[in-house]
């Protein structure tokens, strides 16, 4: 392998945050205030700076590139070597494809599985297009690494379940209704757990949100947010009937609503199913509501545990989604090995076509004038001829690559090539 | 080997391979091989139809047999779940029904050399089993439905985070949706059934009534589905309580089916 990828970087496991942002390559990465410059040592470059890591990698001859980049990106800081160097991690050619496909597969996050490291990955591919840096080999390696994210996410379910305790909530509400789009949510109290979860069901495609607070001022600031309506407190049964979920965080001291409530609000609303969510902390729904038919309650800790259960979830899968990681990192492991092959491929066929083109020239020159028709003939001809020729050896030199162990036999069958065929 | 022996082993091969995809595309998640499943399905039922149609025009059911009695009853079941997956875009419907129909057809396909011992005598007769199987296919599908969220909403009701295929399951609302639709086309269906089978014992035995242990089962479903819709129509039922209706309602009648009609004396008994 002639070129080398490394990847240094520190992430949320390695730097505390203070460090983080000291190091943190944010606007490092237009054109013109570009922190790790490609030409001389280093063949191509690409920065990934998100809150929870600073990631560089580069492709070069030998080590040269990786103690450049370290020197830009210290620099770039104001910092030196010295101080970065205590929270790097340093990967180089496999590891380093490992680890890239990791992060892109959202494997190395803080929360296994969420899903914005891909776009951020994809940004940062996008401003190292922009600026010239990616070559050959970050183009292939970032496609692949969206590749491989894409396959874990549909391969695995390592995103699968709702990791927040507002998300959760809303996953809830999707097992019990079947379109979202013609159920109605009730926020009680201004809670920014409550606003959270409120928000979520909103993108969950929710038709219609209302919001009762005791201070009235509050529920319709917190309804304009949502784009709702505020309803007055003490209308809040009446309200219940036609509302199907309930999202309850008011910092009353007792509970607010009752089973006996609860009964009457069923019955009115012929046992309509209802969604209580209670994030109150004293509870304001009593637990006794969720023995009622058609009413499902959920507390915070019923929340928290959903959640933990969903993270367990993901830690298993997350076993699954390393074996594809390993899998695919072998496999670009192995195109970049195809890549010592790709110089004596272009030199064979450089040759044969300038071969072709000689002979061809004199063949013309012998015939004489010729149609149209017959000059095609000849040209057709003539390249198929130099692709068959051409054709053995290369496949030789492929499948001594795809045979052997060792990549010295690779080497040995490409000399061969080169030295039988008269190859500088 | 005449159409109807030719349609009969089409569509066979064709719910054994569907039947397959289903439980598999379920359990393994594969969105592929649940369509599949429901493509199979559905070419069956084409087959099916035609194996029906067949059988009727070669005269091979003049008389009711076992045979002729599973026949249409697979058929009308198919039906029920291609209209839910369809009308409440729930593939699973549909899942639920293939080994159903390759199980009724594979009987009926068993059953059809049994000597028939009731002649199909006029259209009372023939609307009297329709309307009864229309009722019974819809309530197998409803059951089946009524099953899955019994399931779920006991997890849900104890906090137990659906895992697995579970996850791809239709919400409760979906579900409910489906016992209820079930309950609007098959309780008429199943009343006019019963209807037509008293009208018509009448005419033929000259009794509305005959004692015959089917009369009193039939009566018994005829109650429970009663009750189903008038709850629901009138006080709103919904959720647990009808999915348990439902699976009564379906027990009853493989009850009725294949228990009364084999092991009880009845004129049903064919």
């Amino acid at each position: 392998m002639n070129s080398t990828i490394h990847l240094i970087g520190i992430n949320h496991r390695t730097a505390a945050v203070e460090v983080r942002e000291k190091f943190a390559l944010t606007n490092f990465c237009s054109p013109e205030t570009w922190a790790i410059p490609t030409g001389g040592d280093i063949g191509e470059s690409l920065i990934l700076s998100t809150c929870n890591r600073v990631e560089v990698l580069v492709v070069g001859d030998g080590d040269k590139p990786r103690l450049r980049a370290l020197e830009y990106w210290a620099r770039a800081r104001g910092r030196s070597v010295e101080e970065l160097e205590p929270y790097l991690y340093q990967y180089r050619n496999d590891e380093a494809i490992r680890h890239l496909f990791n992060v892109a597969s959202s494997l190395d996050s803080l929360v296994l599985g969420e899903p914005q490291i891909l776009g951020q990955l994809k940004a940062a591919y996008r401003k190292a297009t922009q600026s010239h840096s990616a070559g050959t080999i970050i183009n292939r390696l970032l496609h692949k690494a969206f590749s491989v994210a894409k396959r874990v996410r549909s391969e695995t379910g390592v995103a699968s379940s709702a990791v927040s305790i507002s998300y959760a909530a809303v996953e809830l509400a999707k097992q019990i209704f079947d379109d979202m789009g013609s159920h109605n949510a009730l926020i009680i109290g201004a809670g920014e757990m409550a606003e959270l979860a409120a928000l979520h069901l909103r993108q969950a495609g929710v038709r219609r949100i209302r919001v009762a607070n005791r201070t009235f001022a509050r529920a319709e600031e917190l309804a304009h947010r949502l784009g709702g309506e505020a309803v007055p407190f003490d209308q809040l049964f009446s309200h219940l009937v036609d509302t199907d979920i309930v999202i309850s965080s008011t910092g009353a001291p007792d509970a607010i609503i009752h089973e006996t409530d609860m009964k009457d609000v069923m019955k009115k609303r012929k046992h309509r199913p209802m969604f209580l969510i209670d994030i109150a902390m004293p509870r304001d729904i009593a637990p006794s509501v969720n023995t009622l038919d058609n009413v499902y309650l959920y507390d915070i800790d019923d929340l928290k545990e959903v959640v933990e259960e969903h993270i367990a979830e993901r830690r298993k899968e997350a076993v699954r989604a390393r074996a594809i990681v390993d899998e695919e990192t072998l496999a670009f492991h192995q195109w970049m090995e195809s890549l010592t092959l790709q110089p004596t491929i272009v030199a064979l066929v450089e040759r044969g076509e300038s071969i072709m083109r000689e002979e061809l020239a004199k063949t013309l020159h012998r015939l004489g004038p010729v149609d149209d028709n017959t000059r095609e003939a000849l040209e057709i001809m003539a390249s198929s001829l130099v692709r068959r020729f051409n054709h053995e050896p290369i496949s030789f030199m492929k499948d001594r690559f795809h045979e052997a162990a060792n990549p010295e036999y690779t080497m040995q069958a490409v000399d061969t090539v080169r030295r039988v065929f008269k190859l500088k | 080997m005449d159409w109807t022996d030719i349609f009969s082993y089409l569509s066979l091969a064709l719910y054994a391979p569907a039947t397959v995809a289903a439980l598999a595309g379920v359990l393994g998640r594969s969105v592929r091989v649940k369509k599949l499943s429901c493509l199979l399905c559905t070419a069956g039922f084409a087959a099916h139809t035609l194996w029906l149609a067949a059988a009727l025009a070669t005269g091979a059911f003049s008389a009711v047999s076992r045979g002729f009695y599973l026949l249409p009853l697979s058929w009308f079941l198919i039906l029920a779940g291609l209209v839910m997956a369809r009308r409440q875009h729930m593939d699973i419907a549909l899942h639920f029904a293939a080994p159903w129909a390759f199980f009724l057809c594979a009987c009926a396909l068993g059953f059809a050399s049994t000597p028939g011992t009731m002649t199909m005598a006029g259209p009372l007769f023939v609307l009297h089993l329709a309307a009864i199987f229309v009722g019974v296919g819809v309530m197998a599908v409803a059951a089946g439905a009524g099953a899955l969220f019994l399931w779920q909403e006991g997890a849900i009701k104890r906090k137990t985070p659906l895992e697995g295929f579970r996850k791809d399951l239709p919400a409760l609302g979906a579900l409910d949706k489906v016992n209820a639709m079930a309950t609007l086309i098959g309780f008429p269906c199943y009343s006019l059934g019963v209807l037509c089978g008293f009208l018509w014992a009448r005419i033929s035995w000259g009794t509305f009534v005959s004692g015959d242990f089917k009369e009193w089962i039939s009566l018994i479903i005829l109650a429970v589905y009663a009750l189903l819709f008038h709850q629901r129509q009138a006080l709103g039922w919904r959720g647990r309580k009808p999915a348990i209706l439902a699976l009564v309602i379906f027990a009853a009648s493989l009850f009725s089916m294949f228990v009364v009609n084999t092991v009880f004396p009845t004129q049903h008994g064919f």
